[in-house]
């Protein structure tokens, strides 16, 4: 089940839609915030948590600076991630595309079998590999295509000068293409180096969020009102490195329909 | 840091609470014993002065560290896979090779694949390189020296692998520099010392009751534990949560074995 593991969780999350995500982690991140100031007021004197604020604030600045940096650190990750897989998706379909232009030469009985190896591959990456990329995987059934036009591709028996030229081209092209389906797959994080990250992260935040709860201001409501602000900012944050790290799921997934294109 | 090898066999949550319940228990017996200056005698501004000093340094170093575990294991991660790919490019073309050719080079691939599944995969583990696994990459190099082609197919192909194997080549030197580094004990060594500097700092200062200084710093040091925790795991490809399998290799050695 997919709530077993965090890794579950996350996967699942990431194919919500964005206003899902976002209510559900500032949701949590406010009702944290708010009810941690609330459960401190009621058990502790606001003279008691005024004389805790400057211990608090040099602790609350330390632990920030800490967690602004990790979220730094995965924001930056996050974003060049997306935008790479986007031009990765397009490098292996120009290598495949280019390899249909070049088996051209060849009589058709022997180009058949790869071309048609070739739209299955395209096919599978664009139906069940997108499927799986979602959840930080791979999919054997792509894979196993992959290693079919492979085995089509080598299988091709050039008899001209002009077809010699073309497949010493082509192994070039093949191998270019290889090249890019690792990067994609590589670019998409295994799933449980992605719930570390966000485990950190999330620890962090709420580390963060917990030492406003020992501030007092002798005004329960503005305490409460800058609460709030501070998990907002905290929040939008984490949301946004959360878009950008799965850059295969939900409805900001990257599109497939380069591959589908070379399907057809 | 092969003592706490054993932590590795515990899973995420579970290291979490240990590392961030560890952490507060440590801050604890030092709090206790030690209660800082009086509040009211400037105690508190000077420990908050320096631990503001500190709080730049110390996620300087934070990130640092974690930004170059994690480049370590996605090169790791990226290398063993690029390796693996060549090899998969190097059996489907030599497929389509004439015998004897085709079962030597099979061979050769299938006995790289497994040396490095096998016994490469635990000498990595120790930041070192297999001696068996060179053999066999020698064995492959040969193999490709000496396989010979009847026609212009075959030629082309044995070119294109020979270009291959010149690659698996540095590709392997990648991984094995990758694995040595990841599992370097010296930067988690430098990052040990950066949170226990800023616990020590953190325990001059004095709240008003025990309580809340209790409280305080179980946050404090938690959350410095959990950065320092992944690092930890990150800086271990070969064990824990983020272990890093050779799938990829015993892929390979089925494909060329079927």
């Amino acid at each position: 089940m997919i709530f077993e593991t965090p890794e579950g969780v996350l996967a699942w999350l990431a194919q919500r839609p964005t206003w899902i995500i976002a209510s559900l982690l500032f949701g949590l991140g406010i009702l944290f915030t708010l009810g941690g100031v609330l459960l401190t007021n009621a058990y502790l004197t606001p003279q008691r948590l005024i004389a805790n604020n400057a211990v608090a604030s040099f602790k609350f600045a330390f632990v920030a600076e800490i967690f602004a940096g990790l979220m730094a650190f995965l924001l930056v990750g996050a974003g060049d991630r997306h935008f790479t897989a986007n031009s990765q998706v397009f490098s292996e379909v120009a290598m495949l595309d280019g390899l249909r232009v070049v088996v051209d030469v060849m009589p058709e009985v022997e180009r058949r079998p790869f071309e048609q190896a070739l739209s299955e591959y395209a096919l599978a990456v664009a139906g069940s590999e997108w499927e799986s990329m979602s959840r930080g995987e791979e999919s054997p059934f792509a894979a196993h295509a992959f290693e079919a036009m492979l085995a089509q591709w080598f299988a091709l028996a050039p008899s001209t000068p002009q077809e010699n030229s073309a497949v010493l081209l082509g192994n070039q092209m093949i191998a270019v293409a290889a090249e890019a389906r690792v990067a994609r797959l590589n670019n998409n994080v295994s799933q449980a180096v992605a719930s570390l990250s966000w485990f950190t992260l999330l620890g962090l935040a709420a580390a963060t969020i917990a030492f406003n709860w020992f501030f007092g201001t002798g005004s329960l409501r503005s305490q409460l009102g800058m609460a709030l602000v501070l998990s907002v900012g905290i929040m939008t944050c984490t949301v946004l490195a959360f878009l950008l790290s799965f850059p295969f799921a939900g409805e900001r997934a990257i599109d497939p329909a380069p591959f589908m294109a070379l399907a057809t | 840091m092969g003592g706490m090898s054993w932590l590795l066999d515990l899973n995420l949550f579970a290291l979490g609470v240990l590392a961030c319940g560890g952490g507060a228990l440590l801050f604890a017996l030092g709090a206790l014993p030690f209660d800082g200056p009086a509040p009211g005698n400037g105690g508190n501004a000077v420990a908050g002065a320096n631990l503001g000093f500190l709080a730049p340094l110390a996620g300087v170093v934070l990130v640092f560290v974690t930004t170059l575990t994690w480049l370590q294991y996605n090169r790791l991660q990226s290398a063993t896979q690029r390796e693996a790919t060549r090899l998969i490019l190097l059996a489907e073309s030599a497929a389509s090779l004439g015998e004897p050719s085709r079962t030597h080079l099979f061979e050769a691939i299938a006995g790289y694949a497994r040396a490095v599944a096998g016994p490469e995969w635990e000498a990595m583990a120790r930041g070192e390189r297999s001696e068996f696994a060179t053999q066999r990459m020698g064995g492959l190099v040969r193999a490709y020296a000496a396989a010979e082609a009847s026609t212009q197919r075959e030629w082309q192909i044995l070119r294109f692998g020979s270009s291959l194997v010149r690659e698996l080549g540095s590709d392997r030197e990648s991984r094995l520099q990758a694995a040595a580094a990841a599992t370097n004990p010296a930067l988690l060594g430098f990052l040990g010392v950066t949170v226990v500097l800023s616990v020590a700092q953190a325990l001059f200062l004095r709240p008003p009751t025990l309580s809340t200084k209790l409280a305080m710093g179980a946050l404090f040091t938690g959350s410095m534990m959990l950065v320092a925790l992944y690092a930890f795991v990150l800086s271990h490809p070969f064990a824990g949560p983020a272990r890093y399998s050779s799938a990829p290799f015993d892929h390979v050695a089925q494909r060329v074995g079927r």
